[in-house]
């Protein structure tokens, strides 16, 4: 299996069964280094920071990022879901709470 | 009181606050219709707060489904939505006269759980439209999810196509959309509907049956006789759910006569709703005779393709299929008064505005307010090139003031022999600030459809918009059935993937095909050469991908009701993907004036006046330019589209014609070509978290430039007609399939009889120029300022974006800031 084999498997797998969790305390949605994967809409993204050989690693917004080395918080300003939540090149996230 | 009774229409077009006026001319019924409705369109990314997904869609196709398993995929479609149309709540609304909802009830949105299990786990995880009681809805939509996500389109297309594209094509970054048929953009072919009614086109249909069964039981064994059996199965299925859509209306008629003769009290609603019953049982069985049955007739149409479907696109020309019916009621027989025929027509508006579904989070970013580019045209000429405008064009326009809705808004095909009246009806609908119609070439792009798909003249005629641009004729083998959004390309990222060696910066991951350090490019040659191995790298990646699933539709998702509203599906026996259509593909270009500009402005600060080198560049541009802001600004001073500067203009049109003559090689399942069509609706927002810094001097995050041929904002600096002089370089006919310009005029100075004058003379030169399209914002700065400070004051303000329009208020602040940035034009200065 390739690579992009693995990688389509894995969030294809992801997002099946991806559920419905409270966001943990930190979560990969709350890092800078969080993309998500904007063409679809279930929180599969990927990390910028750890890498499986020269590709991204596959995270989801709720993924539980306590204790990981690489976490950097990213700034939000208070508004309402309708607004841009944080810095311009991060895009909102679902389950996050309002601040 | 409201304010509108004391204050003269010249004091309201003072205010520019037109919805005062609407409000205090439109008839009480379209009053009570427009207040009552619920508006489905996301405000920023979220659903506005009351509207509730629908679960009875959801559980009513499933049910089917599931209890159909010995049948056919096909089949198994056609009766799981055929128990819809059988079983799911219907209701009148007082005052209407139009039926056909799309959901069990006003407030809600329906879903669409066999289509995408993205779709559905944000659907799960959704915080505001989960239906009471929360907790049961969850476990429902739990169950719905588990049963159709391993088996739904998405996850089945998805395993098929290459595991690299999907891949990049759903991280964002190069490209918009899913090569799914369920979230198609579908054309109808009004004439083949009008003409024979659904039972017509059944009556065909069980001709082809019989003639099928003849061919496989009353002849010996033959290999000819096997296609037969596939035929049939489709044959089957139209039948399965024409039948159900006929039924469907037909519950509508007996819910209207209950209502009328059991409810009712008021006796001129009652002789109303009598009058709906009667229009109800005969359409869309048989064919239309007066207006109201054929607004009634094209409405049922729709709303049971979207209760199939997530189509994201109204193709329609209402002016064209409905006018002679407004001829013969309202001028010839006299059955129907003017002030009747506006009322049926603004309510036709207002019920497609109430449409919406459950949609993914990227679609309701990028189409802030609205639930799809609902873009209906008028005007135009006739397949003899005679004037299409007609009563109901006026009537149409008209309505449009009245109601003031967002969704439908409409595209005026303009030429030289449009009459007058019409003419100014449209204008008057720019003028009060309704950001459309937008304006259309109309020679320029008849000539154009038949340039790249040989459409032939006449039926180039027959063209309406498939979604908000690309023009598709409306005919037998015009009609496209799925244009897959996901031939979408960010065609910004093909200048960043040439300085970077086709690493992208934004997922620190490499995407595009190396093509060379370009800190070492030593001429301008080498960055283009680049660039255009860039871009065509991304226009076949997304094109492969929409092929293989446009191809695999008819076996992986096929749609059996669609297809029964085709002639040459039904003639054939095929399913409406299958690519036995004439071909009318495109592939958009979002992001696409960024690139003449940023490679204008390499040539000339590194090639040609040497002040900068590549490596300083790629310095500044991996730092996103911070600590590096005087520099940034000599390239943002750098020659601009939109000033009719040939230095920067000539490689803006040597970009489009190489992308056009790429368009040539790649071929869609009709062996047709894919041309470009750039334009952005509101992608110029979001995607601007996706394109890194760019030598234009913009940064990671900051809009992307909001047309498909617009000078970035502010970037206009010599006025209207340096704008139009730039845009005219581009060849409307071979270098595109269509392309967005987007002005702003001031609404003081188009005021009155004046203001017309100068606004056609505008219209005139543009056509002239050959441009092919011009969309107008008319609302001052002042206006939209107070707009977002107060927006409970604005609520029915509207604007256009980028090929539709929206209410102001629904757009995030982003969104309406660029709105505010664009340069106002002075006509005539």
């Amino acid at each position: 299996m390739t690579d992009w084999e693995q990688l389509r498997q894995q969030w294809i797998q992801g997002a099946i069964t991806k559920g419905r969790r409270e966001m943990p305390e930190k979560a990969c949605a709350m890092c800078r280094n969080f993309r998500q994967n904007s063409a679809s809409a279930a929180g599969d993204g990927f990390c910028t920071a750890i890498k499986d050989g020269e590709k991204n690693k596959v995270v989801f917004d709720n993924t539980d990022a306590a204790g990981c080395p690489h976490f950097l918080e990213i700034e939000r300003m208070r508004t309402d879901t309708s607004e841009f939540m944080w810095d311009p090149e991060f895009r909102p996230q679902r389950q996050l709470r309002e601040k | 009181m409201s304010a509108v009774e004391t204050r003269t229409i010249e004091e309201i077009e003072k205010s520019g606050q037109w919805w005062w006026w609407a409000e205090h001319k439109r008839s009480k019924r379209l009053d009570y219709l427009r207040k009552a409705v619920w508006k489905k369109g996301a405000k920023g990314s979220g659903y506005n707060p009351g509207v509730k997904v629908d679960l009875e869609r959801a559980v009513l196709f499933t049910e089917a489904f599931k209890a159909n398993e010995a049948d056919s995929l096909r089949m198994r479609y056609a009766k799981a939505l055929a128990n819809v149309f059988d079983n799911i709540t219907i209701f009148i609304q007082d005052n209407a006269q139009i039926m056909g909802y799309l959901g069990s009830r006003p407030h809600t949105i329906v879903w669409h759980p066999e289509i995408l299990f993205l779709l559905n786990e944000d659907l799960y995880n959704d915080r505001t439209v989960i239906p009471e009681p929360e907790a049961e809805s969850l476990a429902l939509i739990r169950e719905l999810c588990d049963y159709w996500n391993p088996i739904c389109a998405g996850a089945k297309v998805f395993n098929l196509v290459p595991p690299e594209e999907i891949v990049k094509l759903l991280t964002g970054v190069i490209g918009w959309g899913l090569p799914i048929s369920r979230i198609g953009y579908a054309t109808k072919q009004w004439d083949y509907m009008f003409r024979l009614g659904l039972e017509g086109i059944l009556a065909e249909i069980d001709e082809r049956i019989a003639e099928a069964e003849r061919h496989i039981y009353d002849k010996v064994p033959d290999p000819d006789e096997l296609p037969y059996y596939e035929k049939l199965d489709v044959w089957k299925s139209m039948k399965v759910v024409l039948e159900a859509v006929i039924r469907w209306a037909r519950r509508y008629s007996r819910l209207a006569k209950i209502i009328a003769e059991n409810f009712e009290t008021d006796p001129k609603r009652k002789e109303e709703l009598l009058r709906i019953a009667e229009v109800c049982e005969k359409v869309p069985a048989r064919p239309p005779e007066h207006l109201h049955e054929s607004l009634q007739f094209d409405h049922f149409i729709q709303i049971a393709c979207r209760y199939e479907a997530c189509e994201g696109a109204w193709p329609a020309r209402p002016d064209y299929w409905h006018g002679p019916f407004y001829e013969k009621d309202v001028n010839q027989d006299k059955v129907l008064t003017r002030e009747e025929a506006l009322d049926l027509t603004g309510e036709f508006l207002i019920r497609c505005y109430e449409v919406g579904w459950f949609w993914l989070m990227l679609a309701r970013d990028t189409l802030q307010g609205i639930t799809g580019t609902w873009v209906w045209t008028i005007g135009g000429v006739n397949e003899d090139g005679t004037d299409a405008c007609n009563d109901m064009t006026d009537c149409l326009l008209e309505a449009a003031r009245l109601v003031r809705v967002a969704n439908p808004t409409f595209a005026f095909r303009y030429h030289p022999g449009a009459r007058m009246s019409t003419l100014r009806q449209v204008f008057e609908c720019i003028r009060q600030g309704l950001g459309y119609p937008s304006m259309r070439n109309d020679p320029v792009l008849i000539t154009n459809a038949m340039h790249w798909h040989k459409h032939p003249l006449r039926e180039a005629r027959r063209w309406v918009h498939q979604a908000c641009m690309s023009p598709c004729p409306d005919t037998k083998l015009g009609c496209q059935p799925f244009r897959m959004a996901n031939a979408t390309i960010i065609a910004a990222k093909a200048i960043e993937y040439a300085l970077f060696d086709g690493y992208d910066n934004t997922l620190q991951m490499q995407f595009g095909p190396h093509t060379g350090d370009a800190s070492r490019f030593e001429s301008f040659e080498e960055l283009y050469q680049a660039w255009y191995t860039q871009i065509k790298w991304m226009m076949d990646t997304l094109v492969k991908l929409t092929n293989g699933g446009r191809y695999m539709a008819q076996y992986l998702d096929p749609r059996p009701l669609l297809s029964g509203l085709y002639e040459r599906c039904v003639e054939l026996g095929v399913d409406s993907s299958h690519p036995s259509e004439r071909g009318n593909s495109w592939i958009t270009f979002f992001a696409w004036m960024e690139t003449g500009d940023s490679l204008a402005a390499v040539k000339k600060l590194v090639f040609d006046e040497k002040k900068y080198t590549m490596p300083q560049l790629i310095e500044a541009l991996k730092a996103n330019w911070e600590g590096y802001e005087e520099m940034r600004m000599d390239f943002v001073r750098a020659p601009k589209w939109g000033n009719d500067d040939d230095y920067v203009d000539q490689i803006h049109v040597r970009c489009h014609r190489d992308v056009a003559r790429h368009s040539w090689e790649i071929k869609d399942p009709t062996g047709n070509p894919w041309p470009p069509l750039p334009e952005n609706i509101a992608a110029y927002v979001t995607n601007a978290t996706k394109v890194w810094a760019l030598p234009n001097g913009r940064r990671l995050g900051d809009t992307l430039y909001d047309g498909g041929c617009s000078p970035g904002a502010g970037m206009d600096k010599k006025g209207p007609t340096a704008v139009l002089r730039s845009v005219a370089k581009i060849d409307h006919i071979g270098d595109v399939r269509a392309t967005l310009l987007n002005q702003r005029l001031s609404p003081q100075q188009l005021a009155g009889e004046k203001g017309f004058h100068v606004w056609y003379s505008y219209i005139k030169t543009w056509a002239d120029l050959g441009i092919d399209h011009v969309q107008f914002n008319m609302v001052d700065n002042e206006t939209l300022k107070a707009a977002q400070k107060e927006p409970e004051k604005y609520p029915e303000l509207i604007v256009r974006i980028a090929g539709y329009s929206a209410h102001f208020v629904d757009l995030n602040k982003k969104t309406q800031d660029t709105i505010i940035a664009r340069n106002v034009q002075e006509l005539g200065a």
